[in-house]
Parts: C-alpha cells; structure tokens; sequence
C-alpha cells in the first residue's frame, strides 16, 4: 500500500486517500464561450501521463483537505504534496 | 507403535511429557516440542501424503516451510484446517490430523491407480482439452479428483485480530544475521521489529552449545535495550508498496486463533536464510528421500533419525556437515555418491569405511513405500552412458542440490533475481530501496559472515532512519560459496530408451519429461513453461521444485542460466487463512449499520427494518395480522386520510455559510438559488458538468449569508464531499463554508390532513396559520417546549410539517407525538408507503427514475433553465446536440387501466404489437390504494411528445398493454397541498 504525504497530517496509508484526477485540469471559468469540441475536451480528454505528473488528492478520512502531489505512474513516487493555492479555475478563452 | 526411530538421548524435546496423537487414524505418540512431522517420523510413518496428479506415495522432504509433500489437515469441523504443513504444526495432546488428497490413507490410496494412466494427463492438459474434444467430457472426472484438501464444514468458530504496527528497522529472519541485525539497530535507539517464523530465536541451524549461548546472550540483550519488538510464530507473507508488510501471528493458548499484523517499516533487514534444493534424478520422490540439513535438523533438534542405513547423494560439500553426528546417532553411511568428478576439499575428511563414489549419479531407487537401495552409475556432464549400474542397499537417502537464498519477500518488493553461475543461484544484485538483504539469504555461508552482516545492516537501517550512527553498510556481494557446487539438474540417458520418472515438483507432480514436452510445444519460456506444467504453481509455491525447474528447462534448451529472471513471486509467501484477512470484519462487524436516533421507538412499534443507504429503518409497521402489503397500503391511507408520522434523520444535510453562499449554491444548482428570500424553500437539482442529474432536493434561505441544503438521504456523504471538492479545487476564492450536520438533527414530517391540528395539539409558539405559514417558507419555534426548525415541505403531496430538533431529543420528541394528548395518534409511516405516496404525486427519485443518462431536460425542467442566467454545473453540456436532439428517454407516467396487478420495474416499454427495439423502462410502479389502480412511471423515448400513446409493457416474456400519461397521477393542481 502506498504511503502518501498529506501537506498537513503527514504521510499516511493510501486508503485514507481519494483521488481528483489531473492537477492542470481545471474548470473553464466561462464554459459558454467554448465551442462543442473545447468542451469535451475539457471534459473527456486526460493526458495520462507516463512518468511523473501532478494530481489533486483529498485526504478524505483525515483532515477533509485538497491538495496537490506529484506521482510518478512509473516508480510510484509520490512526493511534494502542496496545497491548492485557492482559484484553481482554468484561463478564460 | 513405539518411537522406534527416536534416539535414547539429545534434542531439544521434553522427554517427560509424552503427548498423544493420531494420524490417519492411527494412535501414536510423540514428546512436547515435537512438530507433527518429527513425531510422525519418530514413529516410522513414512509415506505422509500422495501427491495431487498421480496420488503417487510421499514421504517427508523437509523440516521447515518449503516442505512440498507432508499436507495434512487437522481439527474437526468449524476448527478443521486444510493444508497445513505438519512440519509447521507443533505437536499438542489429542491433535487429530488426516492426510490430504488420499483414500482411504495415505498408505493404501486407491486413487493411485492413477498413476498407471500418466500419459493421458500430459502437460498441458487442460490446454488441450480445452480445445479438443471438448472440457464438458473431462470436466465431471476431473472436478471430482481436483483440489487439496476440504473446506470446513461449519462456520469457523475462531476469532482473528488485526493490528497497525509502525517501525524504524524491520528485521526479517531471527537466526544469527537477523539477530545480529536487531541488536545493532535496537542499541542505536531505534525502534525495532525482529520477526521470525519458528517458535524461537535462534534460525534453522541446530547449533552447538558455543553458539547457543551467544543465542541467548544476544537475546537478553535485545530484550534489556527495551527498543524491540520480538515476534516469533509469525510469518511475514507480503511485501507491498512504500516498505508495507503483512505478517501472520499465530497465537498459541487461549484467545483469538491468528493474529494480522499490518507492518510499515523506513528500513528493512531481510534476513530469511536459505533453502536447500533436492536433486533430480529417477525416483527421487521415494519416501524416506530426504534434504540433507532436514536430516540433521531432525536429528540435532528432535531426536529422530530417517534410517538406520543411509546414502547421501551431493553435488556441492554442505552435504557433509552432519556427517559426524550420523555416527554419533549409531546410523551407518553406506556411501555417498557425489555427483562431481572432482569432490570438494570436505570429501577428505569422510571417516574410514565410507564408500565415496565421485562423477556418479543416482539412475533407480528401490521400494514403493520407503527406500530399499539405490542403484547409481558414472556420467559424463549428466548424461549415463553406460547400461550397468551398482547396487548399494539403504533405508533412507539423504540429498542436496545446492542451497537458494530465499528472496521471496525482495522479490515481492520489485527486486530482479538473477542467476548467478558462481553460487548456482538466484540473487538479488540490487535489493529494493531501504532494504539490506544479509546472512545467507545474501551468500553468507559462515556464521561469522552472517554477524558481521547482520551487525552492519542493522546499524546502517537506523541510519537511514535518521539515528546518528557512524556506519557505513556496502551489501557485500555474494560470497564465493564454501560449499563448492556444480550443478546436475537432471540425469540423462544416451541409450534413447524409457527411464523412470524424475521430480521437479513434487505437490503437482511435474517430471523431466513434462518440462521437455512443454519445451518441445514451444511453451519454453520459463514464464510459460510454468503454466504450462504447473510447476512451482503448487500450494508450496515451489520452494524447493522451481530453481530446478529453471535448470531443468535451461539444460533441455540448450540456454544457458546466466541472467535468467527468476518466474514473478507473488504474496503471500505462505497460505493464509481467510479468517485472519477478514479480522474483525464478520457477523454483524461485517457491514455495520447506522441506527436511527430513536431506534429504538421505531422497534417497539414493530417497525420492519430494511437497510436503506447504510441506515437501518422502518420499511413499514406491522399490525397484528396484516400481510405486508396491507400495512403498506393502511399507511399510504393513513397519509391522506388522517395523519403521519415519519422519521426522516437521514435526510441529507449541509449548511452553507458565509458572503458568498449564494453564488456557489447558484452554481451548483439548476435552479436559481439567489432570488431565494430568508425563510423561503425551493426545489433543487445538481447536475454534474455532463448534465446528469446527481442530486436533488430542497435548499432553505436561513440568513441573508446561511443556507441549508437538503440531500438525498442515501447521497449525503457523497454529495458534501462533491460540494467540497467544488469549493476547494474549483471556486476557492468563493467567500463559503460548508457544515455537513446530518446526524446532528433528527427530522420527523408530519404529514396529511391532520397534520396542522396535531402540532397544535402538542403546543407550539409558530403561527400554524396557511396564510402566516405558507408552503415552502421554513420558521424556527418551539413545539412542546422544544427548540426545532420547521419546514413545510412534501414529499407526500399532503399538508406536511418537516420538523427538526437536535437529535438527542429525537427518542423523546416522537414518544411525545405517539401519544398526542388530543387523541389523535399519527399513524407511523415507513419507506415503502412514502414510495406509494411520491409515485402517486410523481415525484421522482434520483437513482431510481433517473438514471447515469437523465438530463434535468427529460424530467421537465426547460422552462426553468431558460430563466436562469449564469452558468452552473452542467450547463454547457445541456447545449450539446446530443442533449437537445429527439430520442432521449424522458420521464413520463403509465396508465395501466383497470389491471388489477402492478407492472415490474425494470420492465421494458415497446412499440405496440411488440415491433422494433425497447424504448424505455418502468422505473417505479406500485399499486396506488389511494385512486385505486396500478400506477408506473417510466423513462421513454420522447416520452414527452407521447402523451395518449398505446405502448407495450414487456418483461421475461409477460406483456401488459399501458398508455403513456402526464404526471401527476394524484392531484395535479396541489390542492391537498397548499391549505
């Protein structure tokens, strides 16, 4: 079981986890200006990156906290946990 | 039978306390401190099981963990335990113990007839059978003699803990290295875990006195520094991510049976020793064969010896260690036969009298159920050339093939092993990170080697914890072993003609020649060649059979070892018992239930409880005599006749504070959620950015900057942790705080006609008035003298009161209301007639009239969305084509007509005359007492444009006809409602 560093608790078992999906991946702030294929790529396509990448995570049966980590789909690694820095809304198009 | 193959004299077992046991229904007796298996072979059992294919007649093999043979069941009943090894069961009074796989006994197994039609099982037989004839012809003979071993035939009446165990140093292995390991790492200060899977420390060597009491001395050192954890009958079965261990404890005397240790360590010492590996050659699973160091072992710690004439076959020197004391035991060597043309240095020191046959191999062996000679002949790089072989006579023959170090756990952990052709074994060039693999799991093959890497590791584990310790630890690489060695994976013949069969797993019974079969089918790969075989598949996981299955496969091939993988080793190194997996976890531990505060109310009433989403609550109450239908529909009635009652906590529920509460609600909700005036209820759903509907129900303004969210009582959790999720990682500049406080309050809605005079009754400060207290408003007061929330909303399509309190106060409140001081005693309402009373009103039910596909489009909601300005969630994917265009299932009623039964949900809806696809499903349906009918609702294909519409009811075969209606069924102006 993965040991997982939460930004304010430390790091514990991954089942007091859950997982967000992609840290970059962030709501359009003004969904009607995109065009039909904008949209579903906004909500469909994931980069899936081999390696390491970012991704949000919530310490769900902890603190209830979001936060950020960087984890290597590779070697498992997950290090620097950050907290979100507040408006994680994407850019206007 | 007497102990006739115990010695008068020496082990380490307590002569007087004689134990009882049986064994295949044999009384025998042994001595506390045996293990089954010694004292089975104290008392000349030899054959000890029947190996799975062919039911032929196995002996032991080992003394430890990797025995591959001696599978046993014990205990009766709930206690009956298959697959145990008896080399691995201490010996108590009164053990009950049975060989598996065998019929009637192991000695006399009728099954092994078996045995005579060999070569209709070929390797890969179920491969094959699966493509010709077909596995329906083979499938009811081979399901009657499949399997190891009996399942329990009663529920297990042990019990299994569990426990979370963190450390700095975990030492695995408490023989010298480990115990080395742990003394260096607990006198830095760090907290350490020393396991082992013996009963004591000490390893698997039977040492002499001289070591022994550096054994003990070490010991009370570990012991006085106060900083480790010793813990022995425990078996470490998994190696996981992020240094995460399993290990399994059993527990001897009273309490729970097992006991599940869940490890996380920063370093780990793995100091897990060797196994030594039989050798291949014809008949080599004759019982009374054994390992060389199981012989000793036996001997040295039991007492007990395998024969009073033996032969030892070796291709490497450890073989004649326990030479010595063979003598000493009054046991005669008849001879070693040594496999390498060129014995090792320790050949010279055999004592006078002992035959030496060197560059010779074993080619026969006598007996059927025991050994009664061996016939052995010169070779020539493992081939026999010669048809003439000499004859040497025994009882028993003791054999080594090497030594592997046992990597299981670093292999689990991700480490590569490799062959390495100086110590002919596999070896973990680079252990996994934070590990240090030592002692002669890591080549070390003196004691001496196994303290000084013990002690190095163990400082340089607390180290890597942070420990000050000035140590530098460089795993040494694997010691040109003492024990010279060349390898003989198996024996040919140049004579081309039929030998007898040679083992390379015993428990699956795979020879030389399936290895070479399935090289010959191109399964040569020794991933492949594994599966295609079966070897090392086996409950024992090949401790002993697999590196001789890589060779084997290796020499048949013509490839060379160097380098080979060894095939992928999984968890759990050792089988488990589901009892100690699931731990606590079981009976009523298994799924708990949440209780409704006043529980216990609902009980005394005679509620009927069901589980609905996780909560235990009334489905309805019975009153004597009634069938449950008829109580159902007396409560239904009740709701629009007179007065209810129903209890409501799960009831979701959020409070949303803070500036800017009324801009997130705006964009969670569909509905327009800031024009909501302070005291005012509105109806809600949330989509998510898919548009599908996720959630639905009301939202009350308290304050200027205070809402209240009501949930879906089975979508509580998830939907506050949805809206968390949206105000951290989406909106987190939103000024907005969000409290879930479910089971803070306890909600009762009072509901029907009766409703307003029955708070009346119970006495309360809140003008009851319509015109002052209008549906959907909310109003803070008293109601017999209690502090609650009111809210005047339904779900019932009657006047209803939804009344929350603190719940502490829920038992008494709804004591209070069942005896009404006017008379009038609201009728208690279950689940089952609230789900009558909302299909007659129509409304729906997110998850059961909605589904992962529904739209807030299909259930009506245009008009509203075209008021609402803004975005919110899932608004952009309303726009899509896909969300606009014809042919989405929308939510309509059935008028079933006058028919007397209720149509199933889940049904299909057709096209009349059963013509073309399904355009929709029922997606609730009952029997409606209230207009006296069936009554369905339904998603249907543009089921909005077909209003009147005959359509078809389908399900399994049945058909009822049904035209598609408006909702409601029941009332559509709301007249019931806002009085």
């Amino acid at each position: 079981m993965l040991s997982i560093p939460c930004p304010w608790c430390g790091s514990r078992d991954e089942r007091e986890f859950s997982f967000g999906g992609e840290a970059d991946r962030n709501r359009p702030r003004a969904p009607e200006l995109l065009d039909d294929e904008a949209w579903a790529n906004y909500l469909f396509a994931r980069r899936n990156l081999c390696g390491a990448a970012r991704y949000r995570v919530c310490h769900s049966t902890g603190c209830g906290m979001w936060f950020s980590l960087q984890f290597d789909t590779r070697t498992h690694a997950a290090v620097e946990p950050r907290p979100l820095d507040g408006n994680e809304e994407g850019e206007t198009p | 039978m007497s102990q006739k193959f115990r010695l008068v004299k020496g082990g380490r077992i307590d002569r007087s306390r004689p134990l009882r046991f049986s064994f295949d229904g044999m009384q025998l007796s042994g001595f506390a401190g045996d293990t089954l298996a010694s004292a089975l072979l104290a008392n000349g059992v030899r054959v000890v099981g029947r190996s799975f294919k062919y039911h032929r007649p196995r002996g032991l093999l080992a003394a430890g963990p990797e025995e591959p043979n001696a599978f046993v069941e014990v205990g009766h009943a709930g206690r009956r335990t298959p697959n145990q090894r008896a080399t691995e069961i201490p010996l108590s009074d009164g053990l009950c113990a049975r060989s598996e796989n065998t019929w009637p006994s192991a000695r006399f197994d009728l099954l092994s007839l078996l045995g005579g039609i060999h070569r209709l099982l070929p390797p890969g037989f179920y491969h094959k059978t699966f493509k010709w004839p077909a596995w329906s012809w083979y499938e009811p003979l081979i399901r009657r003699i499949a399997g190891i071993g009996r399942a329990p035939s009663a529920i297990d009446s042990d019990w299994y803990v569990q426990r979370h165990l963190h450390c700095d140093v975990l030492v695995i292995g408490a023989g010298p290295a480990g115990l080395s390991a742990a003394v260096a790492a607990a006198g830095t200060g760090s907290d350490t875990v020393l396991i082992d899977e013996r009963d004591g420390i000490g390893g698997s060597q039977p040492w002499d006195a001289g070591v022994a009491g550096w054994i003990k001395i070490m010991t009370e050192r570990l012991a006085s520094s106060g900083r480790c954890l010793t813990l022995t009958n425990t078996c470490v079965t998994g190696a996981y991510e992020g240094q995460g261990f399993t290990a399994v404890e059993n527990i001897i005397g009273d309490g729970p049976r097992q006991r599940l240790w869940h490890i996380r360590a920063k370093s780990v010492v793995l100091a897990s020793g060797a196994l030594e590996r039989p050798l291949v050659f014809p008949d080599n699973d004759r019982p009374g064969i054994m390992l060389a160091s199981a012989a000793r072992e036996y001997r040295e710690r039991y007492a007990v010896i395998m024969g009073r004439r033996v032969v030892i076959v070796t291709n490497n020197d450890s073989a004649y260690a326990g030479i010595d004391g063979l003598a000493e035991a009054g046991v005669t060597l008849v001879g070693v036969i040594d496999t390498r043309p060129d014995p090792g240095p320790a050949a010279g020191t055999l004592p006078y009298g002992v035959r030496l046959m060197s560059g010779s191999v074993p080619v026969a062996v006598g007996g059927l159920n025991g050994c009664s000679g061996i016939r052995f002949a010169p070779h020539v790089d493992g081939c026999v050339t010669t048809r003439s072989s000499t004859h040497l006579s025994c009882d028993a023959i003791l054999i080594s093939g090497g030594w592997s170090p046992n990597l299981h756990l670093a292999a689990q952990a991700g480490a590569a092993l490799d062959f390495d052709l100086a110590s002919v074994a596999f070896v973990a060039r680079t252990p996994p990170q934070g590990w240090y693999i030592v002692g002669s799991a890591n080549g070390a093959t003196t004691l001496e080697q196994c303290q000084e890497q013990g002690a190095s590791a163990g400082l340089a584990g607390a180290a890597a914890c942070g420990i000050n310790v000035h140590a530098q630890f460089a795993s040494p690489p694997p010691q040109p072993t003492a024990a010279p060695i060349a390898p003989i994976w198996f024996v040919e013949f140049s004579d081309g003609r039929r030998h007898r069969r040679q083992w390379v797993d015993y428990l699956y019974d795979v020879t030389v020649t399936d290895i070479r079969i399935a090289a010959r089918e191109n399964y040569a790969h020794v991933e492949h060649m594994k599966r295609y075989t079966a070897a090392g598949m086996a409950p024992d996981q090949g401790k002993t059979g697999q590196i001789n299955a890589h060779g084997v496969l290796a020499s048949i091939t013509g490839r060379s070892l160097d380098g080979t993988r060894i095939t992928t080793l999984r968890p759990p190194y050792r089988p488990m018992t589901l009892g100690v997996i699931a731990g606590y976890e079981t009976g009523s531990l298994y799924h708990a239930y949440r209780l409704l505060p006043a529980h216990e109310v609902h009980r005394r009433h005679d509620a009927q409880f069901d589980e609905y989403g996780g909560w235990q609550r009334p489905a309805f109450y019975r009153c004597s005599g009634e069938s449950d239908a008829e109580a159902i529909m007396r409560e239904v009635l009740a709701a629009r006749n007179e007065v209810v009652v129903f209890d409501g906590s799960p009831l979701g529920k959020i409070e949303v504070v803070g500036r800017d509460a009324g801009t997130f609600l705006n964009r969670i909700y569909v509905n327009n959620m800031t024009t909501l005036a302070v005291d005012k209820i509105r109806y809600g759903v949330m989509l998510d950015d898919n548009g599908t509907i996720c959630d639905d129900g009301v939202v009350i303004r308290l304050a200027d900057t205070h809402y209240l969210v009501n949930s879906t009582s089975a979508r509580a959790t998830t939907t506050y942790r949805r809206l968390e999720m949206l105000k951290q990682c989406v909106w987190g500049d939103l000024d907005v705080r969000l409290i879930p406080v479910t089971e803070q309050w306890a909600t009762f809605a009072i509901s029907g006609p009766g409703a307003r005079a029955l708070i009346r009754a119970m006495g309360t400060d809140i003008d009851l008035d319509p015109a002052a207290f209008p549906h959907m408003t909310h109003r803070e007061g008293l109601v017999a003298d209690i502090q609650v929330r009111v809210a005047r909303v339904s779900f019932t399509g009657e006047v209803s009161y939804e009344i929350s309190l603190r719940s502490s106060l829920a038992y008494d409140f709804l004591e209070l209301l069942l005896r009404s001081k006017s008379g009038r005693v609201p009728t208690l309402l279950g689940i089952e007639a609230l789900g009558v009373l909302r299909t007659e009103k129509g409304y729906l039910h997110v998850g059961s009239d909605t589904d992962g596909a529904t739209s807030p489009l299909d259930i009506g909601m245009v008009g509203i969305i075209a008021k609402k300005k803004g975005d919110f969630l899932g608004r952009r994917s309303l726009e899509r084509r896909h969300s606009q265009q014809s042919g989405r299932r929308q939510l309509v009623g059935l008028d079933l007509g006058a028919m007397r039964k209720t149509v199933p949900v889940g049904a299909h809806i057709v096209g009349d005359g059963l013509k073309g696809p399904s355009i929709g499903v029922v997606t609730s349906s009952c029997w409606s007492p209230t207009l006296n009918r069936s009554i369905a609702m339904a998603l249907i294909e543009d089921g909005h444009t077909r209003n009147g519409q005959s359509v078809t009811v389908w399900s399994e075969g049945r058909t009822w006809p049904a035209a598609v209606c408006l909702l409601p069924f029941l009332d559509p102006a709301g007249a019931r409602l806002n009085v």
